[in-house]
Protein backbone atom coordinates (compact mmCIF):
# COMPACT_ATOMS: atom_id res chain seq x y z
CA UNK A 1 0.00 0.00 0.00
CA UNK A 2 1.43 3.27 -1.28
CA UNK A 3 1.41 6.54 1.24
CA UNK A 4 0.87 9.95 -0.93
CA UNK A 5 0.61 13.09 0.25
CA UNK A 6 -1.38 15.42 -1.84
CA UNK A 7 -0.66 19.32 -0.90
CA UNK A 8 -3.85 21.85 -2.31
CA UNK A 9 -6.19 18.17 -2.15
CA UNK A 10 -9.71 20.03 -2.07
CA UNK A 11 -9.27 21.80 -5.16
CA UNK A 12 -10.80 20.37 -8.42
CA UNK A 13 -7.45 18.69 -9.73
CA UNK A 14 -6.56 17.99 -6.33
CA UNK A 15 -9.53 16.42 -4.89
CA UNK A 16 -9.84 14.07 -8.25
CA UNK A 17 -5.79 13.30 -7.38
CA UNK A 18 -6.63 12.05 -4.02
CA UNK A 19 -10.00 9.92 -5.40
CA UNK A 20 -7.85 8.24 -7.95
CA UNK A 21 -4.76 7.39 -5.38
CA UNK A 22 -6.95 5.77 -3.05
CA UNK A 23 -9.24 4.23 -5.78
CA UNK A 24 -5.76 2.12 -6.18
CA UNK A 25 -5.68 1.51 -2.87
CA UNK A 26 -3.47 4.10 -1.57
CA UNK A 27 -3.49 5.45 1.55
CA UNK A 28 -3.90 9.76 1.12
CA UNK A 29 -3.27 12.72 3.19
CA UNK A 30 -4.17 16.08 1.77
CA UNK A 31 -4.05 19.36 2.77
CA UNK A 32 -6.69 21.84 2.16
CA UNK A 33 -6.59 26.02 2.57
CA UNK A 34 -10.00 27.86 1.42
CA UNK A 35 -11.71 24.85 0.29
CA UNK A 36 -12.97 23.10 3.77
CA UNK A 37 -16.09 22.48 2.17
CA UNK A 38 -14.43 20.35 -0.45
CA UNK A 39 -12.15 18.44 1.98
CA UNK A 40 -15.16 17.63 4.33
CA UNK A 41 -16.55 15.81 0.92
CA UNK A 42 -13.45 14.21 0.14
CA UNK A 43 -12.04 12.89 3.22
CA UNK A 44 -14.78 10.12 3.23
CA UNK A 45 -13.72 8.71 0.25
CA UNK A 46 -10.35 8.30 1.43
CA UNK A 47 -10.15 5.26 3.77
CA UNK A 48 -7.65 5.84 6.58
CA UNK A 49 -7.21 9.52 5.33
CA UNK A 50 -6.04 12.68 6.66
CA UNK A 51 -7.18 16.12 5.65
CA UNK A 52 -4.99 19.22 6.91
CA UNK A 53 -5.55 22.47 6.93
CA UNK A 54 -2.93 24.51 5.60
CA UNK A 55 -1.67 28.04 4.26
CA UNK A 56 1.35 26.67 2.11
CA UNK A 57 2.66 30.43 2.36
CA UNK A 58 4.06 29.31 5.83
CA UNK A 59 7.19 27.20 5.80
CA UNK A 60 6.74 26.51 9.16
CA UNK A 61 3.75 25.34 9.01
CA UNK A 62 4.41 23.28 5.72
CA UNK A 63 7.23 21.88 7.61
CA UNK A 64 4.84 20.58 10.67
CA UNK A 65 2.06 19.29 8.15
CA UNK A 66 4.61 17.30 6.46
CA UNK A 67 6.00 15.78 9.61
CA UNK A 68 2.49 14.96 10.85
CA UNK A 69 1.82 12.75 7.89
CA UNK A 70 4.74 10.87 7.89
CA UNK A 71 4.48 10.36 12.03
CA UNK A 72 1.52 9.17 11.30
CA UNK A 73 2.24 7.02 7.88
CA UNK A 74 5.63 6.08 9.04
CA UNK A 75 6.94 7.22 5.65
CA UNK A 76 6.03 9.04 2.34
CA UNK A 77 5.76 7.09 -0.87
CA UNK A 78 4.68 9.24 -2.90
CA UNK A 79 4.28 13.69 -2.83
CA UNK A 80 1.89 15.38 -5.55
CA UNK A 81 1.91 19.34 -5.18
CA UNK A 82 -1.49 20.55 -6.32
CA UNK A 83 -1.36 23.93 -4.54
CA UNK A 84 -1.08 26.85 -6.77
CA UNK A 85 -2.72 30.18 -7.35
CA UNK A 86 -3.33 32.35 -10.44
CA UNK A 87 -4.50 35.77 -10.69
CA UNK A 88 -7.64 37.37 -12.65
CA UNK A 89 -8.73 40.89 -12.39
CA UNK A 90 -12.85 41.52 -12.98
CA UNK A 91 -12.68 44.53 -15.34
CA UNK A 92 -15.92 46.00 -15.96
CA UNK A 93 -17.61 42.60 -15.93
CA UNK A 94 -14.70 40.95 -18.14
CA UNK A 95 -12.33 38.82 -16.86
CA UNK A 96 -8.74 39.43 -17.90
CA UNK A 97 -5.07 38.71 -16.90
CA UNK A 98 -2.44 40.75 -14.76
CA UNK A 99 -0.29 42.72 -17.59
CA UNK A 100 3.12 43.40 -16.92
CA UNK A 101 2.45 46.99 -15.72
CA UNK A 102 -0.03 45.35 -13.14
CA UNK A 103 1.98 43.30 -11.23
CA UNK A 104 3.24 44.54 -8.25
CA UNK A 105 5.74 43.42 -5.76
CA UNK A 106 3.39 41.90 -3.69
CA UNK A 107 1.74 39.78 -6.59
CA UNK A 108 4.64 38.65 -7.82
CA UNK A 109 5.81 37.58 -3.99
CA UNK A 110 2.55 36.16 -3.50
CA UNK A 111 2.61 33.79 -6.67
CA UNK A 112 6.03 32.87 -6.53
CA UNK A 113 5.68 31.37 -2.70
CA UNK A 114 2.58 29.51 -3.47
CA UNK A 115 3.77 28.48 -6.67
CA UNK A 116 7.35 27.43 -6.27
CA UNK A 117 8.51 28.31 -2.98
CA UNK A 118 6.65 26.01 -0.78
CA UNK A 119 6.77 23.46 -3.11
CA UNK A 120 10.55 23.65 -2.71
CA UNK A 121 10.04 23.67 0.94
CA UNK A 122 7.82 20.86 0.73
CA UNK A 123 10.51 18.55 -0.73
CA UNK A 124 12.92 19.59 1.55
CA UNK A 125 10.88 18.44 4.06
CA UNK A 126 9.48 14.72 2.45
CA UNK A 127 12.62 13.65 1.88
CA UNK A 128 13.88 11.76 4.89
CA UNK A 129 10.21 10.20 5.16
CA UNK A 130 10.55 9.20 1.62
CA UNK A 131 14.12 7.96 2.09
CA UNK A 132 12.75 5.85 4.93
CA UNK A 133 9.91 4.38 2.22
CA UNK A 134 12.99 3.35 -0.05
CA UNK A 135 12.31 5.92 -2.92
CA UNK A 136 9.15 6.98 -4.15
CA UNK A 137 7.83 9.51 -6.68
CA UNK A 138 7.45 13.45 -6.63
CA UNK A 139 5.29 15.44 -9.26
CA UNK A 140 4.32 19.10 -9.43
CA UNK A 141 1.54 20.64 -11.21
CA UNK A 142 2.70 23.15 -13.80
CA UNK A 143 1.08 24.70 -16.69
CA UNK A 144 1.44 24.70 -20.69
CA UNK A 145 1.86 28.75 -19.66
CA UNK A 146 5.27 27.78 -18.44
CA UNK A 147 6.54 25.52 -20.93
CA UNK A 148 4.81 27.09 -24.69
CA UNK A 149 4.77 30.33 -25.69
CA UNK A 150 1.21 31.29 -24.36
CA UNK A 151 -0.34 34.79 -23.23
CA UNK A 152 -0.56 34.72 -19.15
CA UNK A 153 0.43 36.49 -16.15
CA UNK A 154 4.09 36.52 -16.41
CA UNK A 155 4.57 35.89 -12.79
CA UNK A 156 2.79 33.07 -12.95
CA UNK A 157 4.29 31.45 -16.40
CA UNK A 158 7.59 32.45 -14.62
CA UNK A 159 6.23 30.29 -11.22
CA UNK A 160 5.28 27.17 -13.41
CA UNK A 161 8.79 27.26 -15.38
CA UNK A 162 10.61 27.53 -11.97
CA UNK A 163 9.01 24.46 -11.22
CA UNK A 164 10.09 22.76 -14.34
CA UNK A 165 13.38 23.72 -13.26
CA UNK A 166 13.69 22.44 -9.80
CA UNK A 167 11.57 19.11 -11.46
CA UNK A 168 15.47 18.81 -13.56
CA UNK A 169 17.82 19.61 -10.50
CA UNK A 170 15.76 17.90 -7.81
CA UNK A 171 15.73 14.85 -10.54
CA UNK A 172 18.96 15.03 -10.80
CA UNK A 173 20.25 15.60 -6.82
CA UNK A 174 18.07 12.85 -5.75
CA UNK A 175 18.47 10.01 -8.38
CA UNK A 176 20.78 8.17 -5.75
CA UNK A 177 17.89 7.97 -3.06
CA UNK A 178 15.82 6.42 -6.22
CA UNK A 179 13.38 9.34 -5.95
CA UNK A 180 11.98 10.66 -8.77
CA UNK A 181 10.56 14.10 -9.83
CA UNK A 182 8.38 14.74 -12.43
CA UNK A 183 5.91 17.48 -13.64
CA UNK A 184 2.35 17.50 -15.49
CA UNK A 185 1.75 20.46 -17.47
CA UNK A 186 -2.01 20.36 -18.23
CA UNK A 187 -3.36 22.56 -20.98
CA UNK A 188 -7.04 24.32 -19.89
CA UNK A 189 -9.38 21.83 -17.76
CA UNK A 190 -13.14 21.91 -17.36
CA UNK A 191 -12.17 22.88 -13.21
CA UNK A 192 -9.45 24.55 -10.94
CA UNK A 193 -7.77 27.79 -11.88
CA UNK A 194 -8.36 27.34 -16.01
CA UNK A 195 -12.21 28.47 -14.95
CA UNK A 196 -10.50 31.92 -14.44
CA UNK A 197 -9.54 32.47 -17.58
CA UNK A 198 -10.18 35.33 -19.80
CA UNK A 199 -13.41 34.57 -22.59
CA UNK A 200 -10.82 35.88 -25.41
CA UNK A 201 -8.01 33.58 -23.96
CA UNK A 202 -10.32 30.48 -23.91
CA UNK A 203 -11.37 31.10 -27.17
CA UNK A 204 -7.98 31.52 -28.18
CA UNK A 205 -6.43 27.90 -26.74
CA UNK A 206 -10.07 26.13 -28.59
CA UNK A 207 -8.61 27.40 -31.63
CA UNK A 208 -4.87 26.27 -31.38
CA UNK A 209 -5.88 22.64 -29.54
CA UNK A 210 -5.65 19.87 -31.80
CA UNK A 211 -8.46 18.08 -29.91
CA UNK A 212 -10.57 21.53 -29.91
CA UNK A 213 -11.96 20.95 -26.09
CA UNK A 214 -10.77 21.39 -22.45
CA UNK A 215 -9.28 18.74 -20.81
CA UNK A 216 -11.67 16.60 -18.09
CA UNK A 217 -10.07 17.17 -14.96
CA UNK A 218 -9.87 13.26 -14.60
CA UNK A 219 -7.62 13.14 -18.08
CA UNK A 220 -5.01 14.79 -16.17
CA UNK A 221 -5.27 13.36 -12.51
CA UNK A 222 -4.93 10.02 -14.29
CA UNK A 223 -1.64 11.23 -15.92
CA UNK A 224 -0.57 12.36 -12.59
CA UNK A 225 -1.57 9.07 -10.60
CA UNK A 226 0.32 6.96 -13.06
CA UNK A 227 3.66 8.81 -11.95
CA UNK A 228 2.98 8.84 -8.08
CA UNK A 229 2.02 5.10 -8.28
CA UNK A 230 3.84 3.27 -11.06
CA UNK A 231 6.65 5.57 -12.27
CA UNK A 232 10.08 3.81 -12.22
CA UNK A 233 11.98 4.89 -14.67
CA UNK A 234 10.52 8.59 -15.91
CA UNK A 235 12.14 10.97 -14.18
CA UNK A 236 13.39 15.28 -14.32
CA UNK A 237 10.37 15.27 -16.76
CA UNK A 238 7.50 17.85 -17.81
CA UNK A 239 4.91 15.73 -19.70
CA UNK A 240 2.76 18.22 -21.80
CA UNK A 241 -1.07 17.39 -21.43
CA UNK A 242 -2.37 19.25 -23.63
CA UNK A 243 -5.08 18.04 -26.44
CA UNK A 244 -1.94 18.63 -28.81
CA UNK A 245 -1.99 22.79 -28.18
CA UNK B 1 -6.80 -4.30 -16.81
CA UNK B 2 -6.02 -0.92 -18.84
CA UNK B 3 -6.16 -2.53 -21.97
CA UNK B 4 -9.34 -4.77 -21.63
CA UNK B 5 -10.78 -5.35 -25.06
CA UNK B 6 -8.33 -3.23 -27.23
CA UNK B 7 -7.41 -4.22 -30.12
CA UNK B 8 -3.54 -3.69 -30.52
CA UNK B 9 -1.26 -3.81 -33.39
CA UNK B 10 2.50 -4.05 -32.59
CA UNK B 11 5.44 -3.70 -35.08
CA UNK B 12 8.58 -5.59 -34.75
CA UNK B 13 7.79 -7.96 -31.40
CA UNK B 14 10.13 -10.76 -32.22
CA UNK B 15 12.15 -9.29 -29.35
CA UNK B 16 13.09 -7.05 -26.93
CA UNK B 17 11.07 -4.25 -26.26
CA UNK B 18 8.46 -5.19 -28.80
CA UNK B 19 7.95 -8.53 -27.03
CA UNK B 20 7.63 -6.74 -24.13
CA UNK B 21 4.63 -4.73 -24.99
CA UNK B 22 3.25 -7.57 -26.26
CA UNK B 23 3.39 -9.65 -23.26
CA UNK B 24 2.32 -6.27 -21.03
CA UNK B 25 -0.82 -5.57 -23.33
CA UNK B 26 -2.04 -8.67 -22.97
CA UNK B 27 -1.52 -9.04 -19.85
CA UNK B 28 -3.39 -6.19 -19.55
CA UNK B 29 -6.72 -7.40 -21.63
CA UNK B 30 -5.40 -6.28 -24.80
CA UNK B 31 -5.98 -8.75 -28.11
CA UNK B 32 -2.52 -8.26 -29.41
CA UNK B 33 -1.10 -9.23 -33.17
CA UNK B 34 2.46 -8.35 -34.17
CA UNK B 35 4.74 -7.88 -36.88
CA UNK B 36 8.35 -9.50 -37.60
CA UNK B 37 10.71 -9.84 -40.53
CA UNK B 38 13.56 -12.40 -39.86
CA UNK B 39 13.88 -14.05 -36.16
CA UNK B 40 11.23 -17.10 -36.43
CA UNK B 41 12.17 -18.17 -33.12
CA UNK B 42 11.44 -14.69 -31.02
CA UNK B 43 8.70 -14.75 -32.78
CA UNK B 44 7.31 -18.09 -31.64
CA UNK B 45 8.26 -16.51 -28.21
CA UNK B 46 6.01 -13.35 -28.49
CA UNK B 47 2.87 -15.69 -29.99
CA UNK B 48 3.28 -18.10 -26.66
CA UNK B 49 1.52 -14.59 -24.87
CA UNK B 50 -1.61 -15.57 -26.82
CA UNK B 51 -0.48 -12.63 -29.78
CA UNK B 52 -0.84 -13.15 -33.44
CA UNK B 53 1.90 -13.21 -36.04
CA UNK B 54 2.44 -11.76 -39.28
CA UNK B 55 5.79 -11.73 -40.59
CA UNK B 56 5.61 -8.70 -42.64
CA UNK B 57 7.97 -5.79 -43.17
CA UNK B 58 7.54 -2.20 -42.43
CA UNK B 59 8.54 -1.60 -45.60
CA UNK B 60 6.20 -4.12 -47.79
CA UNK B 61 3.15 -1.86 -48.23
CA UNK B 62 0.87 -4.71 -50.23
CA UNK B 63 1.82 -6.87 -47.15
CA UNK B 64 1.21 -4.42 -44.58
CA UNK B 65 -2.14 -3.18 -46.40
CA UNK B 66 -3.52 -7.09 -46.55
CA UNK B 67 -2.20 -8.26 -42.42
CA UNK B 68 -4.52 -4.23 -41.81
CA UNK B 69 -7.45 -5.78 -43.92
CA UNK B 70 -7.23 -9.07 -42.05
CA UNK B 71 -6.95 -7.77 -38.47
CA UNK B 72 -10.05 -5.35 -39.41
CA UNK B 73 -11.87 -7.96 -40.90
CA UNK B 74 -11.29 -10.65 -38.30
CA UNK B 75 -11.51 -8.18 -34.71
CA UNK B 76 -13.66 -5.60 -36.40
CA UNK B 77 -11.18 -2.54 -36.15
CA UNK B 78 -7.62 -1.85 -35.01
CA UNK B 79 -7.37 0.50 -32.10
CA UNK B 80 -3.91 0.93 -31.16
CA UNK B 81 -0.89 1.05 -32.96
CA UNK B 82 2.22 0.73 -32.17
CA UNK B 83 5.20 2.28 -34.67
CA UNK B 84 8.01 0.04 -32.76
CA UNK B 85 9.92 -2.07 -35.27
CA UNK B 86 13.50 -0.09 -35.61
CA UNK B 87 16.78 -0.68 -36.01
CA UNK B 88 20.65 1.05 -35.14
CA UNK B 89 23.80 0.56 -36.40
CA UNK B 90 27.11 1.62 -34.07
CA UNK B 91 28.93 4.10 -37.00
CA UNK B 92 31.20 7.01 -37.14
CA UNK B 93 29.76 8.99 -40.08
CA UNK B 94 32.97 8.63 -42.03
CA UNK B 95 31.77 4.69 -42.60
CA UNK B 96 28.82 5.56 -42.93
CA UNK B 97 27.37 4.56 -46.20
CA UNK B 98 24.64 5.27 -48.49
CA UNK B 99 22.98 2.06 -48.14
CA UNK B 100 23.11 2.71 -44.25
CA UNK B 101 21.94 5.85 -43.80
CA UNK B 102 18.75 4.41 -45.89
CA UNK B 103 18.11 1.35 -43.98
CA UNK B 104 17.89 3.31 -40.77
CA UNK B 105 15.84 5.73 -42.32
CA UNK B 106 13.60 3.31 -43.91
CA UNK B 107 12.88 1.14 -41.54
CA UNK B 108 12.54 3.72 -38.61
CA UNK B 109 10.77 6.85 -40.03
CA UNK B 110 9.46 5.43 -43.64
CA UNK B 111 8.13 2.69 -41.94
CA UNK B 112 5.99 4.08 -39.57
CA UNK B 113 5.09 6.62 -41.75
CA UNK B 114 3.77 3.42 -44.11
CA UNK B 115 2.26 1.69 -40.87
CA UNK B 116 0.62 4.21 -40.43
CA UNK B 117 -1.44 5.17 -43.43
CA UNK B 118 -2.36 1.77 -43.48
CA UNK B 119 -4.03 1.78 -40.39
CA UNK B 120 -5.11 5.29 -40.11
CA UNK B 121 -8.08 5.02 -42.86
CA UNK B 122 -10.39 2.68 -40.18
CA UNK B 123 -9.55 4.71 -37.10
CA UNK B 124 -10.99 7.94 -39.09
CA UNK B 125 -13.92 5.99 -39.91
CA UNK B 126 -14.63 4.95 -36.30
CA UNK B 127 -13.23 8.65 -35.06
CA UNK B 128 -11.16 6.99 -32.37
CA UNK B 129 -7.71 5.27 -32.01
CA UNK B 130 -4.38 5.78 -30.58
CA UNK B 131 -1.35 5.77 -31.96
CA UNK B 132 2.05 5.37 -30.07
CA UNK B 133 5.71 6.45 -31.85
CA UNK B 134 8.65 4.78 -30.12
CA UNK B 135 11.20 7.36 -30.60
CA UNK B 136 14.38 7.60 -28.67
CA UNK B 137 16.21 10.06 -26.09
CA UNK B 138 18.44 10.50 -28.97
CA UNK B 139 16.41 12.10 -31.39
CA UNK B 140 15.38 14.86 -28.11
CA UNK B 141 18.83 15.46 -26.79
CA UNK B 142 22.85 15.95 -27.84
CA UNK B 143 23.96 12.22 -27.20
CA UNK B 144 27.15 10.35 -28.73
CA UNK B 145 25.02 8.14 -30.87
CA UNK B 146 24.78 7.86 -34.58
CA UNK B 147 23.83 10.20 -37.00
CA UNK B 148 21.41 8.24 -38.95
CA UNK B 149 19.72 6.62 -35.69
CA UNK B 150 19.30 10.21 -33.93
CA UNK B 151 18.24 11.64 -37.24
CA UNK B 152 15.27 8.72 -37.75
CA UNK B 153 14.12 9.18 -34.03
CA UNK B 154 14.39 12.94 -34.42
CA UNK B 155 12.13 12.52 -37.54
CA UNK B 156 9.84 10.43 -35.31
CA UNK B 157 9.28 13.37 -32.83
CA UNK B 158 8.30 15.50 -35.64
CA UNK B 159 6.05 13.49 -37.11
CA UNK B 160 4.25 12.38 -33.98
CA UNK B 161 3.39 16.38 -33.47
CA UNK B 162 2.50 17.05 -37.24
CA UNK B 163 0.16 13.86 -37.15
CA UNK B 164 -1.13 14.36 -33.92
CA UNK B 165 -1.96 17.99 -35.51
CA UNK B 166 -3.40 16.26 -38.27
CA UNK B 167 -5.75 13.87 -36.80
CA UNK B 168 -6.74 15.06 -33.44
CA UNK B 169 -10.05 16.40 -35.00
CA UNK B 170 -10.54 12.63 -35.98
CA UNK B 171 -11.23 12.03 -32.66
CA UNK B 172 -7.39 10.15 -33.03
CA UNK B 173 -4.63 10.85 -30.31
CA UNK B 174 -0.53 10.44 -31.49
CA UNK B 175 2.18 10.06 -28.93
CA UNK B 176 5.78 9.43 -28.69
CA UNK B 177 7.76 7.47 -26.13
CA UNK B 178 11.28 8.17 -26.10
CA UNK B 179 13.12 5.96 -24.04
CA UNK B 180 17.40 5.68 -22.69
CA UNK B 181 19.23 2.86 -23.43
CA UNK B 182 17.31 -0.37 -21.95
CA UNK B 183 18.68 -3.17 -20.81
CA UNK B 184 18.02 -4.97 -24.25
CA UNK B 185 16.98 -3.43 -28.11
CA UNK B 186 19.14 -1.15 -30.42
CA UNK B 187 21.43 -0.20 -27.34
CA UNK B 188 22.38 -3.95 -26.66
CA UNK B 189 26.28 -3.74 -28.47
CA UNK B 190 26.86 -0.17 -27.05
CA UNK B 191 30.93 0.22 -27.17
CA UNK B 192 31.84 0.26 -22.97
CA UNK B 193 32.68 3.78 -22.44
CA UNK B 194 29.36 4.94 -23.89
CA UNK B 195 27.37 2.35 -21.22
CA UNK B 196 29.54 3.55 -18.41
CA UNK B 197 29.20 7.63 -19.63
CA UNK B 198 24.86 6.70 -19.53
CA UNK B 199 24.97 5.37 -16.14
CA UNK B 200 26.96 8.03 -14.99
CA UNK B 201 24.57 10.79 -16.24
CA UNK B 202 21.71 9.02 -15.30
CA UNK B 203 20.12 9.86 -12.10
CA UNK B 204 18.73 6.75 -11.31
CA UNK B 205 22.14 5.21 -12.04
CA UNK B 206 20.66 2.39 -14.15
CA UNK B 207 19.32 1.34 -17.91
CA UNK B 208 15.90 0.85 -18.06
CA UNK B 209 14.00 -2.55 -18.04
CA UNK B 210 12.21 -3.47 -21.01
CA UNK B 211 9.08 -4.06 -18.34
CA UNK B 212 9.21 -0.79 -16.96
CA UNK B 213 9.07 0.96 -20.11
CA UNK B 214 6.39 -1.95 -22.06
CA UNK B 215 4.48 -0.75 -18.74
CA UNK B 216 4.27 2.96 -18.98
CA UNK B 217 3.58 2.38 -22.71
CA UNK B 218 0.21 0.80 -21.62
CA UNK B 219 -0.51 3.46 -19.58
CA UNK B 220 -0.02 6.10 -22.60
CA UNK B 221 -2.11 4.06 -24.82
CA UNK B 222 -5.24 3.36 -22.56
CA UNK B 223 -8.29 5.43 -22.52
CA UNK B 224 -7.11 7.04 -19.21
CA UNK B 225 -4.85 9.16 -20.85
CA UNK B 226 -7.03 10.49 -22.92
CA UNK B 227 -5.94 13.97 -23.34
CA UNK B 228 -2.18 13.38 -23.99
CA UNK B 229 -1.81 13.99 -28.10
CA UNK B 230 1.28 15.27 -29.79
CA UNK B 231 3.79 14.61 -27.08
CA UNK B 232 7.13 12.89 -26.90
CA UNK B 233 7.79 11.55 -23.22
CA UNK B 234 10.99 10.76 -22.52
CA UNK B 235 11.66 7.75 -20.41
CA UNK B 236 15.72 7.94 -18.97
CA UNK B 237 16.26 7.26 -15.77
CA UNK B 238 16.83 11.56 -15.86
CA UNK B 239 19.63 11.39 -18.25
Amino acid sequence: MKRCLVFGGSGALGRVVCRALADEGSRVAFTYHTGEAGARELAPHLKDGLALPLDVSSVRDIERTVDEVACAFGAIDAFVQCAGVAVTMECGGTKSHHRIPEVDEGGWDRIMDVNAKSTFFAVRRVLEPMKRAGGGNIVFIGSVDGVKPAPSPVHYAASKGALAGMTQAMAKELGEDRIRVNMVAPGLMDGGLSRALPDNLRAEYLKHCGLKRVARVPEIAAVVAWLALHNTYVTGRTLLVDGAL
Amino acid sequence: MILKDKRVLVTGASRGLGAAMARVFTSEGARVAFTYTRDEEGARETEKTGARAFMCSVLDVPATDAMVRELESSWGAIDILVNNAGLSQNLPVALMEEEDWDRVMDVNVKGTFLTTRAVLPGMVRRKAGTILNIGSLAGVRMLEAPVHYCASKAAIKGLTEALAKEVARHGIRVVCLAPGLLEDGVGRNLPEHRLKDYLKHCALGRVGTLEEVAAFAAFLVSDANSYMTGETVVMDGGV
